[in-house]
């Protein structure tokens, strides 16, 4: 059964996933492209700056490609209004499981063109000295956010109409409330501490921030 | 409209009136007609002139100051609290490089000028003008490098030229030890490897200390300097000596790379420890030596640039040296690390999530 639906999902998804592994494999070797040239050799830190720039688009690929596959694996099943789900021989979190684990091997790809792109691209250029790639790391790294922010939208599609109305009404309730209280001149940063409690550590999207380089010191 | 622009068009008027039809011209007539013209001008003057006076004075507010330790800065009023704020801000951070010697800013005024809405404040006409926002943190910032500029004016002008600009106190130093570190690090020049590694005289190298003639000697070895004629100098300098750089860098005739790049301006040759960096151990000298080492650094103006340091901070240019190292390796930037906790935290908020859609209430 997880073979069917492995190929069901790589049938919906499949023109994301593909556009996702070659950007996963072109974004480190574009991204060193500085470091080749004649006198990166004299501007290390110009150079590493590119490459940091660069490493911005690493989180926004990887939370791309979860978003999309994570919200087509269950795409069909709302249109069919679950009827194929229903008649299956097995219970829901069986099912689930299953979508969840073909997404997870789908998404692998771009994961493994990413760190193939990052040895190819550290390969090809000369390092300046006291420098060091790191495609391994970069390619893991990369691999948990695809992880956490797939099972994130991956959650967030197999709820309910209802329960999505719920977040999006807390998330106005929090909006409403900031509003007001800073009109009535009371200065409170609910949004902002929402984002911070989502972004630093040990919030589940810490993974996605911070330096994303391809070679550092 | 400008005064100028409307002197202009009111003469260019009174001279085309008092034209008479285009023909010969007496020398009499011609008085006649510069004398009109001047009448012209001044009339357009005398009207011109309260006109610009009352433009002028709407944008004129009376002064209002703010003052922190030897900061004094006239402010137009909307903006007291802020530079006062910043005032403070500022003297903290100019307190902290040029300590004792930052009380020589009271005898100079500053006087804000906002940027928007644009504003000029009253003030003695010798006050130090800046344009600022009206924030604190903008305030501060420009306070800070207006009152640098006059004390590094103090400096010996030797060090000052081998520092390449003035001490600005940075609200982020850390940010110039991780770039400090970088460039130790990847510099192409053996002189900083050497100082990377520990041998003292290699960051004396590396930073031209003592200053010396042609530095580029201390910095670069034979390849080093044949790779920075082919990859950094180009243009009219090689234009001018084609046989210099054919034997520089296709022959590898080292002689040929020195005599190029002794022709070639000083600025011109990337330094392994640039200009923010040779600042930036210059502060460090004066935060290891404390309140009063910007005052022994003036007071030891004429001697030899690294008996100034040695001045300054109080030890031997080679024990600064070694403190200012220990500092740069320690601030090395955290490469891109995946670290134990945070990769399992990540694989526990993906378990969390997936467990969720595996229980929603979808079915039930």
């Amino acid at each position: 059964m997880f073979r069917a639906i492995l190929y069901t999902q790589w049938k919906w998804s499949r023109f994301p996933l593909l556009l996702g592994v070659l950007a996963g494999f072109a974004l480190p070797l574009l991204s060193v492209q500085r470091v080749s040239s004649v006198t990166g050799y004299w501007q290390t830190r110009t150079m590493l700056a590119s490459v940091q720039a660069w490493g911005i688009l690493y989180p926004i690929l990887g939370a791309s490609l979860a978003l999309l596959v994570g919200a087509l694996a269950w795409a069909a099943d709302h249109r069919g209004r679950h009827v194929y789900a229903l008649s299956l021989p097995v219970p829901r979190w069986h099912y689930a499981l299953l979508r969840f684990g073909a997404g997870v091997v789908l998404l692998a790809a771009p994961v493994m063109a990413v760190w193939i792109g990052g040895i190819l691209a550290t390969a090809t250029v000369t390092i300046p000295t006291g420098l060091h790639a790191y495609p391994t790391m970069l390619a893991a790294r990369f691999a948990l956010a695809v992880f956490v922010t797939y099972a994130l939208f991956f959650a967030i599609s197999a709820g309910t109409v209802r329960m999505a109305g719920y977040v999006l009404g807390a998330l106005a309730t929090v909006l409403v409330v900031e509003v007001i209280t800073n009109a009535a001149g009371a200065h409170v940063s609910l949004l902002e501490n929402l984002l911070l409690a989502l972004v630093v550590w040990p919030g589940p999207l810490d993974v996605l921030t911070g330096r994303w380089m391809l070679i550092d010191v | 409209m400008s005064d100028v622009r409307r002197l202009a068009l009111v003469a260019l008027a009174a001279g085309l009136a008092a034209a008479p039809a285009v023909r010969a011209q007496t020398v009499s007539e011609l008085r006649e007609r510069v004398r009109r013209l001047e009448q012209a001008y001044f009339a357009a003057q005398a009207v011109a002139a309260p006109a610009d006076s009352a433009a002028r004075q709407s944008n004129f507010v009376p002064r209002d100051s703010a003052t922190a330790g030897g900061l004094h800065v006239f402010a137009p009023r909307i903006a007291v609290a802020n530079a006062r704020e910043g005032a403070e801000r500022a003297w903290s951070m100019l307190q902290s490089i040029f300590g004792t010697e930052a009380g020589i800013l009271a005898n100079t005024d500053f006087a804000l000028q906002l940027e928007r809405p644009s504003q000029v404040v009253a003030a003695p006409q010798e006050a130090r003008r800046f344009i600022a926002e009206n924030s604190a943190t903008d305030i501060a910032n420009r306070l800070v490098w207006e009152a640098s500029q006059i004390l590094s004016a103090r400096l010996d002008r030797r060090l000052y030229i081998w520092m390449g600009g003035a001490i600005v106190p940075d609200p982020h130093p850390g940010w110039l030890l991780r770039a400090t570190y970088i460039d130790l690090l990847s510099a192409p020049s053996p002189a900083a490897r050497r100082c990377y590694l520990g041998a003292l005289d290699g960051c004396r190298d590396a930073f031209d200390l003592p200053p010396t003639a042609e530095s580029f000697r201390r910095w670069y070895g034979p390849a080093e300097r044949r790779l920075i004629v082919q990859e950094i100098i180009a243009g009219e300098d090689i234009q001018l000596v084609p046989e210099l750089y054919r034997d520089c860098v296709t022959r590898g005739d080292d002689s040929a790379c020195v005599r190029l790049l002794q022709r070639t301006a000083e600025s011109a040759i990337p330094a392994p420890l640039g200009r923010p960096m040779r600042i930036g151990l210059v502060q460090f000298a004066l935060e290891v030596g404390g309140p009063g080492a910007f005052h022994r650094l003036t007071a030891a103006a004429g001697q030899p640039v690294d008996a100034q340091f040695a001045a300054a901070a109080d030890m031997p240019l080679d024990s600064l040296l070694a403190v200012w190292r220990g500092r740069v390796l320690a601030a090395r930037p955290e490469p891109v690390t995946l670290e134990s906790k945070g990769a399992w935290v990540a694989l526990s908020w993906g378990v969390i999530f997936g467990l969720l859609a595996l229980r929603s209430t979808r079915w039930r």
